[in-house]
């Protein structure tokens, strides 16, 4: 059929399985606009239209990491697509595939500074998985498939699609095609493997450490049948909350920065460091040096680049972590260390994650997120922003299954949050999705809440006001002498006015006996909520492992000082 | 320690792939010397030759980045002792009747070609390997040089080709 290049773009995006967008309107996608709503009118693709693109790219990238599926956000050019470099970093950074849409000026206007332009395939090149200007309409079609499959193969990540406007109005012929298998095959290194059999049979106290690629290929079967194989502890990543089952008691909490005491320990006694799916960033090796010192590390990736790349392995098996996992049962045998996994069980009672209460009868976040926790059964979808609450929900939501929790773990995008949520909602409307804020967080992108009003978006949106941008705070104790340098917010912000000047329903949680009856009323809402917490403002996340020190040396107390 | 690599990088002749390596590159803080992309027996494929200059425990890492890239194919980091290394001259001086033919002879001792004479301004060309150009760039410095465009490496490995093209995808 002979269609418009705006029409090739909607059908496209129908081949590939796509039937929900996030994006705004504007000048170079007018005819875009145009050819999508004969698609959104006749009910075959969803569009939410957020209050700033930066909503649509969080939102796009929520319901990917949600569903599993492609997050699709769609911009004009100019500010528009400028506006979504910081979702788009955000979903590299944490590998989501994501497709960015943006209009250009048409081509014989390209580089000629034209009103609304920007070279955005030049400015997104270093935080896009690849990028594409497509200059002949001959080339749309492909370019779009290409840029699913670029993607969603190998190691996700986002691709940004940019199309001038002459393009989207030039007529060609279009063919349906089925789109092409992700699936890929790598060979597998035989010295490598025996290698890597050799150190798991071999090893009396071996450490599982498993991060974002096992929920990206949906690995959680294959991590817990190994796990049991190998009779060994598991850690997760902050990317990888869910992707074991935390009520099991194999599981021993973060490793890291903020990681448990538990894990600390483990790993300072483990023979053995398996990482299944995780880059080792810095928050985690927080000194790389003596991270696993003396420890063979086993590292199974999809990402050959990511080998050796932060700290020195002893062996190596590059593919997916569900299929290697899964061959590594097959070929590994049944392991068994009860001593070790009797001192990993003692360490975690030893040592169990507090928050005491600042003064009696006020609400700390533990309290919130496991009331949370138990009032939705461990089974909501949490999204975060960035800074002490996230460490927060990291730590005290139980998180059973992958995809439940959803946050900017390497980018740290304050903002993130609100947007995702909605994505995620929309991904899943039948789970309850909460997001965990902070107000310093809330106030960069609050303007979403327009948005979830306007669609009916239901989420919650719990914002943890300590008034100060408890993270930077928190640092600014430990390292700068208590000197709070522009990190006192007290905003004059009345949350509860402004959930009404949204329309949408507010609630506070001013101490600790509100926390019961407020989220148990909040949960039965069918409407978005926003949810205001009053939190002390030098409680802090803990344990910490300040920066430069080894991980098997993490802060339990931190002193306060109030003078 | 920072060490000179020759990466030979085999690409898909699309636009903009120079950019993404030269981008890659510099963000890892390695000093780009010099590029030459050159056509290869297939149109659809360029060789990028690029000298750079870094740190010598990075340099298998931004090897790996490398090929993450799309539209990269391959990337060798290839050895000057095993490697045949070629650079391209032209150098413009200017000659007085008297020196014509003292520069003669040394065009004939390097067997570098006389491509111009306009005036008493000549250009000429010489391909060889880096020792040898910066020798004949040292012999005619007095003359004065008016001009000088050295291309950077060109170099191909000796012996068989290893399997390039084929590469998984990321």
């Amino acid at each position: 059929m002979r269609l418009t290049g705006a029409q090739i773009i909607c059908e496209c995006l129908l081949e590939q399985g796509v039937d929900t967008v996030f994006g705004y309107p504007g000048g170079q996608v007018l005819n875009i606009y145009d050819a999508l709503y004969d698609y959104t009118e006749a009910g075959r693709i969803k569009h939410v239209l957020t209050a700033h693109e930066q909503g649509a790219a969080h939102a796009a990238d929520g319901y990917a990491r949600a569903s599993g599926k492609t997050g699709v956000c769609i911009a004009t050019s100019g500010p528009g697509a400028t506006n979504l470099v910081t979702g788009i970093a955000t979903a590299y950074m944490d590998s989501v595939p994501l497709v960015a849409i943006t209009g250009n000026v048409p081509c014989s206007l390209l580089g000629l500074d034209s009103f609304q332009e920007v070279d955005i395939t030049g400015v997104t090149i270093p935080v896009t998985k690849h990028n594409f200007l497509v200059k002949r309409i001959e080339d749309l079609a492909s370019t779009l498939r290409d840029a699913f499959y670029i993607a969603n193969s190998g190691r996700k990540g986002p691709v940004l699609v940019d199309i001038p406007k002459d393009v989207t109005a030039a007529v060609y012929d279009f063919k349906p095609v089925p789109p092409k298998s992700t699936e890929i095959t790598y060979p597998m290194d035989g010295e490598e493997l025996n290698r890597v059999l050799y150190l798991l049979h071999s090893s009396k106290r071996p450490f599982l450490y498993a991060g974002g690629g096992v929920v990206s290929c949906g690995a959680e079967g294959e991590l817990a049948e190994f796990a049991e194989r190998l009779d060994a502890p598991v850690s997760c990543t902050l990317m990888c909350q869910g992707g074991f089952d935390q009520t099991h008691p194999r599981y021993m909490g973060m490793l890291g920065m903020h990681g448990t005491k538990a894990s600390s320990l483990a790993i300072k006694e483990c023979d053995l460091f398996v990482a299944v799916g995780t880059r080792f960033s810095d928050r985690v090796l927080c000194n790389a040096g003596n991270f696993a010192k003396g420890k063979p590390i086993i590292h199974i990736d999809i990402d050959p680049a990511e080998f050796n790349k932060n700290i020195h392995i002893a062996a190596k098996l590059r593919g997916d972590a569900k299929k290697i996992l899964r061959f590594l049962c097959e070929k590994m045998e049944r392991q068994s260390h009860r001593e070790w996994m009797a001192s990993v069980a003692q360490w975690k009672e030893q040592y169990p994650l507090a928050q005491p209460a600042p003064a009696p009868g006020a609400a700390t976040p533990k309290e919130i997120l496991e009331t949370l926790n138990r009032l939705t059964d461990s089974n909501a979808i949490l999204t975060t922003e960035v800074g002490q609450h996230q460490m927060w929900a990291a730590q005290f939501y139980t998180f059973r299954r992958p995809r439940q929790f959803i946050s900017s773990g390497g980018l740290g995008t304050m903002g993130y949050g609100l947007g995702a949520a909605m994505g995620a909602k929309m991904a899943c409307p039948d789970r309850t999705v909460v997001n965990i804020a902070g107000d310093g967080s809330f106030h960069m992108n609050l303007n979403e809440l327009s948005t979830a009003a306007k669609h009916n978006i239901p989420i919650i949106e719990m914002v943890f006001n300590n008034q100060v941008l408890g993270m930077v705070r928190q640092w600014q104790k430990l390292f700068y002498a208590h000197r709070f340098s522009q990190t006192t917010l007290e905003k004059t912000t009345d949350y509860l006015k402004l959930a009404e000047a949204f329309g949408i329903k507010g609630y506070r949680i001013a101490c600790q006996e509100d926390i019961e009856p407020v989220l148990t009323d909040a949960l039965r809402q069918e409407v978005p909520v926003l949810i205001e917490c009053v939190i002390d403002r030098d409680m802090n996340v803990l344990p910490m492992v300040p920066a430069g020190n080894s991980v098997e040396e993490p802060l339990l107390t931190i002193e306060d000082d109030r003078q | 320690m920072e060490k000179q690599y020759i990466l030979s990088v085999l690409v898909n002749n699309h636009e903009g792939v120079l950019v993404r390596i030269s981008g890659l590159l510099s963000r890892r803080f390695f000093n780009i010397i010099s590029i030459v992309a050159a056509q290869t027996e297939d149109p659809a494929i360029t060789q990028i030759i690029i000298v750079v200059q870094g740190n010598e425990d990075v340099i298998d890492q931004v090897k790996s980045q490398l090929e993450k890239l799309i539209d990269i194919l391959h990337v060798k980091v290839l050895d000057r002792d095993t490697s045949v290394v070629r650079e391209h001259l032209m150098i413009k001086v200017r000659s007085t009747q008297g020196q014509i033919g003292a520069l003669v002879d040394i065009a004939n001792m390097f067997k570098a070609g006389i491509m111009d004479v306009t005036g008493d301004v000549i250009i000429l060309e010489l391909t060889g390997d880096s020792h040898t150009l910066d020798s004949f760039i040292a012999i005619l410095k007095p003359y004065p040089i008016l001009k000088m465009i050295r291309t950077g490496c060109s170099a191909m490995s000796r012996g068989e080709e290893e399997a390039e093209k084929k590469k998984s995808p990321n």
